[in-house]
């Protein structure tokens, strides 16, 4: 029996996921120019947003996405208007420490509330598996794949057509004259974080349903979504979908090679190289252009 | 007369208002969360019972048993550091250990250190009895004879099983018991088609899946912690991966493991410290029946071997201090190791590193959500090969 197409497939699935997880990430770094340490630890409080919604309301997880990203948008909006904005008057280095402050923060926090338990949103119809010829296809896998898709798809639309997302772009390019065109910097700026932590907590909302997950776990995901936006480059949100289809293939292959225990090393080596080699990413520009 | 017993039972009263206190910090939330709680159940029943009858008599005195709990989080520098707690802060010389081997491990060195002393019934690797420590003493089998009995019980089934795959958690109790499995294994002539580990915490096995997949095992045996046989359950049904025995080292006698996962559960094969289903005398209890309707009584559920070995742990503690007839540290080191004596946990006595020698352990399997004893003693038939996964 032949695997490569069974772990193409998988790469598949978990790169599709990827790449919706790390555009708000390079998002945030391509427009306001902020490396956000504390975004794994926001996807994480997503993840268990909706594990209380579904435990204790009995919504279902694909539901309250929606809800998720909006918690996850005025949570971002408010950060960026009253601290991260203050800060960046200043001094920028300072939100870098600012960000890795708040993970700390977030990651507790949530450890105080739910203690250091591997909790997961364990939805009945997610579980299982379908036959396809010699494939076999993980339901949660499939589902949280295309919603990712889709959602990756109407960000998408949303900064080529909308006003809001023109603007975004066009501040990403050239601030000086996005301010002559008459647009304020510092309002896209709030919403652009806005974006970027509503996308992070609904991406934790799948992961959610996707794995388990415990405080903890925001750590590698930032690794993760870092890794994605400097593959891909921060150009556009075609190359979030590169970067992450990449990093799931190498993951699903050197797991499967060479053993579960080699996969951060291998991408963590990866990261390293492409730093060195092509520091502004494999595919693509600087900016959300 | 009544002068004489009534004065008595003031003197007795008086002198059971002394208080010895015992230390332990188990894991309240984290991974270990289940067994450490099922860890402190066991050490409560002691205590309860033992203060029921008195207390501890330690030469002429009696003393009311107090235990002092700090969570570690499941984290084995969290052990450390309270143990350290405990010891200097609280001046807590008599420590019961902690749950899991890694904690246990980190409990050690530091119970060495101050020169305290700790019997534990919750870490099985053997690598806690390689360091040369003398204070610490332990009732549970070492990790490796979790695998070694699956193993062994497997071979024996009917049509014998001839191919093996073994997946690991890397920690050092599930490197053991893999290990331990390996060994059987191929001493018993079967092929072992797959050994392979994964990082603590990992919660997806997808490749690992497809592995086995390929190989289609008789046997898959995981040896992990509670949520990891979860998971392998889950991504093995996921991925329709049907051995014909899939053996666990932790979680199958767990209760909490057939509520997660319901029919799954079923037909699932489990190795125990210790089971119900065991017949031994008792000095506390009167005997392991004994034991259980005690343990039935105060928490309105059977005992499984995580309890019981907490339990066993503060029990043989209580032995040696009574036999010392003092709380100094040496003279109850001894009596633990002059120790042979039967408990409704199974005969104890400790080898010079502090390693129990002399107790056997259980294979069970999930037989209509129950776990039941299928080896050495034989509760019901076993059921072999598993059906398919529904």
């Amino acid at each position: 029996m032949d695997l490569v197409p069974q772990l193409l497939l998988e790469a598949l699935l978990l790169g599709g996921f990827y790449a919706f997880m790390a555009i708000g990430f390079s998002l945030v770094w391509g427009v306001l120019g902020i490396l956000n340490l504390a975004y794994g630890s926001f996807l994480i409080v997503g993840a268990y947003i909706a594990y209380i919604l579904y435990n204790r309301a009995g919504v279902d997880p694909l539901l309250s996405l929606p809800f998720v990203f909006a918690v996850g948008f005025t949570v971002g909006f408010l950060l960026q208007k009253f601290l991260l904005g203050k800060l960046s008057e200043r001094e920028p280095f300072m939100i870098l420490i600012m960000t890795f402050g708040i993970d700390m923060f977030l990651s507790h926090l949530v450890n105080l509330i739910f203690g250091a338990d591997i909790r997961s949103i364990d939805v009945p119809y997610a579980e299982g598996s379908f036959i396809l010829g010699n494939l076999i296809i993980s339901k949660v896998k499939l589902i949280t794949f295309i919603i990712s898709l889709f959602l990756t798809f109407a960000l998408f639309i949303f900064l080529k057509v909308s006003w809001t997302g023109r603007a975004i772009r066009a501040v990403a390019l050239d601030i000086e004259g996005a301010k002559l065109v008459g647009i304020n910097p510092l309002m896209i700026f709030s919403i652009t974080m806005g974006i970027g932590t509503g996308v992070a907590m609904a991406a934790g909302n799948l992961f959610g349903v996707l794995q388990g997950f415990n405080p903890f776990e925001g750590g590698p995901i930032t690794v993760r979504a870092f890794l994605i936006s400097i593959i891909g480059g921060l150009g556009r949100i075609e190359s979030a979908l590169v970067g992450g289809l990449f990093l799931g293939v190498l993951e699903v292959f050197i797991s499967f090679n060479l053993g579960e225990s080699w996969k951060m090393f291998a991408s963590l080596f990866l990261m390293v190289v492409i730093l060195i080699l092509k520091p502004r990413g494999l595919f693509g520009g600087k900016y959300y252009g | 007369m009544k002068i004489v017993i009534s004065l008595l039972l003031i003197v007795l009263t008086a002198v059971a208002n002394e208080v010895i206190k015992f230390g332990a910090a188990v894991s309240f939330s984290g991974k270990y969360a289940k067994e450490g709680e099922l860890l402190k159940k066991g050490y409560d029943l002691w205590k309860e019972t033992v203060n029921k009858q008195g207390g501890i008599k330690i030469g002429s005195k009696r003393y009311k048993v107090e235990i002092v709990y700090y969570d570690d989080q499941s984290d084995p520098k969290t052990t450390a550091k309270l143990v350290e707690k405990l010891i200097t802060e609280d001046g807590i010389k008599f420590i019961l250990g902690p749950y899991g081997s890694a904690q246990v491990f980190a409990a050690a060195g530091i119970v060495e250190k101050y020169k305290a002393l700790m019997v534990q019934g919750g870490g099985a690797s053997s690598r806690i009895y390689k360091q040369g420590y003398k204070h610490i003493f332990g009732v549970f089998n070492t990790a490796k004879d979790y695998g070694k009995n699956l193993i062994e019980f497997a071979s024996l089934l009917k049509p014998k099983p001839q191919t093996v795959a073994i997946l690991y958690e890397k920690d050092i109790f599930s490197e053991e018991a893999a290990q331990g499995a390996k060994e059987q294994a191929k001493k018993r002539g079967m092929k072992v088609v797959l050994f392979e580990g994964y990082p603590r915490g990992t919660q997806d096995l997808s490749s690992l899946m497809l592995k086995i997949r390929i190989k289609k095992p008789d046997i898959v045996i995981g040896a992990g912690h509670y949520r990891d046989s979860l998971l392998v359950i889950k991504q093995l049904k996921q991925f329709r991966i049907n051995p014909h025995f899939l053996g666990l080292t932790v979680g199958p006698p767990l209760p909490d493991f057939v509520k997660a996962l319901g029919e799954d559960a079923e037909h699932v094969f489990g190795v125990v410290q210790w089971s119900p289903a065991l017949r031994y005398k008792d000095p506390l209890f009167g005997n392991t029946a004994g034991y259980v309707r005690a343990f039935k009584e105060k928490y309105g559920e059977i005992p499984e071997y995580h309890s019981a070995g907490g339990t066993a742990a503060a029990l043989v503690f209580q032995l040696a201090l009574e036999r010392a007839g003092d709380t100094d540290i040496e003279k109850v080191r001894k009596e633990l190791l002059k120790m042979k004596v039967e408990t409704f946990y199974g005969i104890i006595s400790f080898d010079e590193t502090g390693k129990v020698t002399t107790k056997p352990m259980a294979v069970i399997q999930i037989q209509k959500g129950k776990p039941v004893t299928v080896y050495p003693v034989r509760e019901a038939k076993p059921v072999y090969p598993k059906p398919q996964w529904k």
